[in-house]
């Protein structure tokens, strides 16, 4: 069992430190001298300033400060909550393993409620769900007028219920018995809004894509929410998490009009002076998308709405809001443009190799004194900070994410609809290779580039520095491109079928 | 036979080729400068060294122990190789030691079969140079300061002293290892001593973390001590203000390029060029030393070998924008620390892709060593026997050698059986104490016009270019007829011209 999300406190020296390299560095890209291609190098200066713009960010997030005054109070069992397990067609069994674990809860003042929604996604399991609840003694909601997805199921049994609190929890998200126990306590102090803790996936190595996303859970429920906390700027993460209802009436409910409900909830919840909480202590286990498809769609329903949210209600000129909250939800739902800046990173020595062109005229090897301590200190930090736990594979599933984030983006400027689609709990089995063909596509296209190249131009420095950039792309995209296919099978299908063969009979 | 059974028998395969093809390549090959000024020296009187080297930029335990050496083994080049193959030889064990308390028995194999595979180390295993015995001692330095840390103070102190000590006589450059090993001691129990404020049994550590610091001092200071004797008649002497080299300032390609040699060697400058330009593959082991590890290491153990790698690099660097002090084979003593690391990150991968990664890997460095070792075009080889050896065969009494740069006559007299009389531009006896004069073209003028007079040819032997040599070119192409003109080595060039036409 885990207990804990890894997490370290990074020393003011080394942050400045980075601050510093980071000035340094953007001074070398704010020297227009080292243009060649000025449209080129506006570029990638744009995506520069995005990088250590979020960079700094980070930085400020898990800067050493004291931790806001919300002490825990002792355990009390005088406020009544109401756990809402919601379902959409999830299996049955994950949902009696969650219902189960709620009833044995050791909190006494508690009522269990499965918000049963699928009637409205015409699931066939919804009556099951009901009779689940029957046999196992827990109340059931089940809503036949749709509207607001997720939202809407919550907004529907808030209507139904009267607890103080309301406790959510997703289908697979099992609780350990002290959930409550842990949680509520906070609310002794009448400000506290909601109290969120981690989202544990259990089935994190059940393969590349379990791992992958924990280990990017990981980092976000590790130094981020940590940083996020102590300036009261955690915000609600779909589950696992434990809401004041009157916070949650007071801003009309859980916001419908976006997929991303809970960071819009949030938002508006601390535009009105409440105070989160975050508690780094697993105090439930899920399960993480275990395909490839699965996660697409995960990631881009969060892209999708956090981009919304970027456009639709800017978190910095929302009033209400300290700076520190302002800034903290602005760079939640600035990191899903960064689809667009690894595509112009990427082309970039693409261009190059076919044609000509480059951004920088500048010797690259002096690039080189200014970019590598600042990217080194940079990843030391997030290594230092991450408790010495973040992988390659997260960095790399973050990097490669850059189609779904491009696709959200695109959707949104196109004022496309998305509906709220629950993340599939269960391995889909199938061909997922189209969701990485942009990244074959760039695979083959800079591969053929360099030989090209080479070809014709031999082992140019220009010519070898751009390939090197290829080289790095590809490396990021390998582990997501090995988790969207069994590439094994590959090789089974071209290899000779030795074991098929009798060699004793072979005539020579 | 057991699959780690094979793995090792592959290793010393490897190793061994890699050192005899090396052996067969290196240890006959002509002398370079640099060796002929430690023979040189070396067979002079233990005074007379000292005092030599005091007006040199390097201090004087190697070619003291050169010096018995050569009383025992002979004076000849092969002979004066051997000690460095021999220091080379002894520094594996030490450094598999090192490398097998810091991580593990894989790693440090596989610490050893990269090192020893390095065409970079490989080439000053066979110069009769200080540079094995300097990165020897670094490893007996590692060994017995991990020792002490380990330790927390209580072992390692005498042969930490020593090593220090006979570091600072090896080598100047050995300070920015004591400099770097002080960084590290610094931060290392600074973090130590924030995360023990908040153990239980805070009363009793700031006791242990001072006793540990304590330890380090005695060797250090003591060493430090005994070595300023001769810093201060360094000092007398001049601080070898006439006699440093012309080192160019350095560039951020010279960073590049210094990588590139700890890897690969001394490739054609062609080779060398694209190697650097694949600088952003930099980049790659920063997935490997700051992600989740899944090889073990101690964090401190991590964090010194880091500090003793980079910062003698970042301070040497820094440095040489105010005085250019940047010479890949003076940072020799960072190799070490160095494929330590390299090895460490190998094994972060997948069986497999570490697996993969490590073959690919020592098959380029072996082909570097091949190309290093075989082609005429690297660019460290110094081909003064080819040079003398034409000499020998093509002077006569009537004509004169000129050399220059003039200290390149060492290794040309070392090899010359010629008869005609051998002279450096500008003049300077070798003989007598004293710095080289400066070059000037009326000097060369001079001296030229009291040569045509008495000589038919002139063969001038051009190396080492010390911002005159385009000088002398010219002066010589405009003023006599060139007769001949053959590169040995990249550099080294001989030149005949016609004095007089009788």
């Amino acid at each position: 069992m885990v207990n804990n999300i890894k997490q370290r406190s990074v020393s003011r020296s080394l942050i400045i430190l980075n601050c510093v390299m980071a000035l340094i560095y953007m001074g070398w890209w704010f020297y227009f001298p080292h243009a060649d291609n000025m449209i080129l190098y506006i570029l990638l200066l744009l995506g520069e300033i995005y990088h250590v713009g979020m960079a700094l960010g980070f930085w400020f997030t898990i800067y050493p400060r004291m931790a806001k005054k919300i002490n825990k109070g002792f355990f009390n069992d005088s406020l009544e909550v109401d756990i809402f397990i919601t379902v959409a067609g999830e299996p049955v069994a994950f949902v009696e393993k969650t219902a189960k674990a709620a009833k044995d809860l050791n909190y006494p003042k508690k009522k269990i409620y499965i918000l049963n929604d699928g009637y409205i996604a015409q699931k066939d399991n919804w009556e099951e769900i009901e009779q689940l609840a029957k046999r196992i003694g827990v109340q059931c909601i089940t809503r036949k007028t749709p509207g607001g997805a997720k939202a809407g199921n919550i907004n529907n049994a808030l209507r139904q219920t009267k607890g103080q609190l309301v406790a959510i929890l997703d289908a697979d998200m099992v609780p350990h018995n002290n959930f409550l126990s842990e949680l509520v306590p906070y609310f002794v102090n009448e400000r506290v809004a909601f109290v969120q803790s981690p989202q544990y996936y259990k089935n994190n190595e059940e393969n590349n894509i379990t791992a992958g996303a924990w280990e990017q859970q990981n980092f976000f429920f590790g130094p981020i929410m940590q940083g996020k906390d102590k300036l009261n700027a955690a915000f609600i993460c779909g589950t696992n998490v434990v809401v004041r209802r009157k916070a949650l009436l007071e801003v009309g409910g859980v916001n419908e009009q976006n997929i991303a409900e809970d960071f819009l909830t949030s938002l508006f919840i601390h535009q009105r002076k409440w105070q989160s909480v975050y508690v780094p202590e697993v105090h439930c286990e899920g399960l993480a998308p275990e395909d490839l498809l699965s996660y697409y769609k995960q990631q881009h329903r969060w892209a999708r709405g956090s981009l919304e949210i970027l456009f639709r209600f800017n978190p910095f000129f929302r009033k209400g809001l300290t700076f520190e909250q302002r800034f903290q939800y602005l760079l939640s739902a600035l990191y899903y443009l960064n689809g667009i800046i690894v595509l112009i990173d990427i082309i970039m020595p693409v261009l190059y190799l076919y044609f000509g062109v480059q951004p920088v005229a500048a010797t690259t090897t002096s690039f080189a004194l200014f970019f590598i301590p600042y990217i080194y200190f940079s990843f030391y930090t997030i290594y230092i900070a991450s408790g010495e736990s973040i992988t390659f594979r997260a960095i790399s599933f973050s990097q490669s994410s850059w189609t779904l984030q491009l696709s959200a983006l695109y959707s949104l400027l196109r004022g496309k609809k998305v509906q709220f689609a629950v993340t599939s709990k269960q391995k889909k089995v199938g061909n997922f290779l189209f969701l990485i063909y942009p990244h074959l596509l760039y695979v083959i296209i800079a591969i053929t580039g360099v030989i090209i190249n080479i070809f014709r131009f031999g082992v140019d420095p220009a010519v070898t520095t751009n390939s090197a950039w290829v080289i790095i792309n590809i490396v990021f995209f390998l582990p997501f491109i090995k988790a969207a296919y069994q590439w094994n099978n590959l090789l089974h299908v071209f290899s000779f079928p030795w074991h098929l063969h009798n060699f004793s009979k072979t005539n020579i | 036979m057991t699959k780690g059974y094979w793995t090792r028998i592959i290793i010393v395969v490897f190793i061994v080729a890699s050192l005899g093809f090396s052996a067969s390549t290196l240890f006959h090959q002509s002398l370079r400068l640099d060796e002929s000024q430690s023979l040189w020296v070396s067979t002079k009187s233990v005074w007379a060294i000292i005092q030599y080297l005091s007006l040199d930029v390097h201090v004087p335990l190697y070619e003291l122990i050169l010096h018995f050496w050569l009383q025992i083994f002979g004076v000849s080049i092969i002979a004066a190789r051997s000690l460095s193959f021999l220091f080379f030889i002894a520094s594996l064990p030490m450094l598999y030691l090192v490398a097998k308390k810091a991580s593990n028995t894989s790693i440090a194999l596989l610490t050893i079969t990269l090192y020893s595979l390095s065409p970079f180390i490989l080439w000053y295993s066979f110069e009769a140079r200080m540079y094995t015995m300097f990165t020897l001692i670094t490893i007996v330095s590692h060994y017995y300061f991990l020792k002490l840390i380990r330790t927390n103070g209580q072992k390692g102190q005498v042969g930490y002293f020593f090593a220090t000590l006979f570091g600072l006589y090896t080598h100047y450059f050995f300070v920015l290892l004591i400099i770097s090993q002080c960084i590290f001691l610094a931060v290392y129990h600074r973090q130590r001593y924030m995360e023990q404020k908040k153990s239980v049994l805070l009363a009793q550590y700031p006791y242990i973390l001072k006793k540990g610091i304590i330890a380090f001092i005695p060797p250090l200071l003591l060493s430090i001590l005994l070595f300023l004797p001769w810093a201060i008649y360094f000092i007398l002497q001049g601080a070898a203000g006439n006699t440093q080299p012309e080192i160019p300032p350095s560039t951020v390609y010279d960073l590049f390029q210094a990588v590139v040699n700890f890897l690969f060697g001394f490739s054609p400058l062609t080779i060398q060029s694209m190697l650097v330009a694949l600088w952003p593959l930099c980049i790659i082991p920063i997935f490997f030393l700051f992600s989740k590890r899944s090889a073990p290491t101690k964090i401190h153990n991590m964090l010194y070998f880091v500090s003793v790698t980079i910062l003698p690099v970042v301070i040497c660097f820094l440095v040489s924008y105010y005085k250019p002090i940047f010479l890949a084979r003076y940072l020799i003593f960072i190799t070490p620390s160095f494929f330590f690391l390299l090895s460490w990150m190998l094994f972060q991968t997948s069986k497999q892709l570490s697996t993969l990664v490590i073959s690919i890997f020592a098959f380029i460095m072996f082909s570097f060593v091949v190309i290093q070792n075989i082609s005429n075009s690297t660019p460290v080889k110094e081909n003064y026997e080819g040079v003398v050896r034409y000499l020998n065969t093509h002077v006569t009494p009537s004509d004169i050698v000129a050399i220059s740069t003039p200290f390149t006559i060492y290794p040309i007299e070392y090899y010359y059986t010629g008869s005609a009389t051998i002279v450096t531009i500008p003049l300077w006896d070798v003989y007598k104490s004293g710095s080289i004069p400066p070059y000037t073209t009326a000097k060369l003028a001079t001296q030229m016009k009291s040569y045509a007079s008495v000589y038919q040819d002139i063969y001038v032997v051009l190396s080492y270019d010390q911002g005159y040599e385009a000088s002398i070119k010219k002066y010589l192409d405009t003023h006599y007829q060139r007769k001949l003109l053959k590169e040995f080595s990249p550099g080294l060039e001989l030149r005949e011209y016609k004095l007089r036409y009788e």
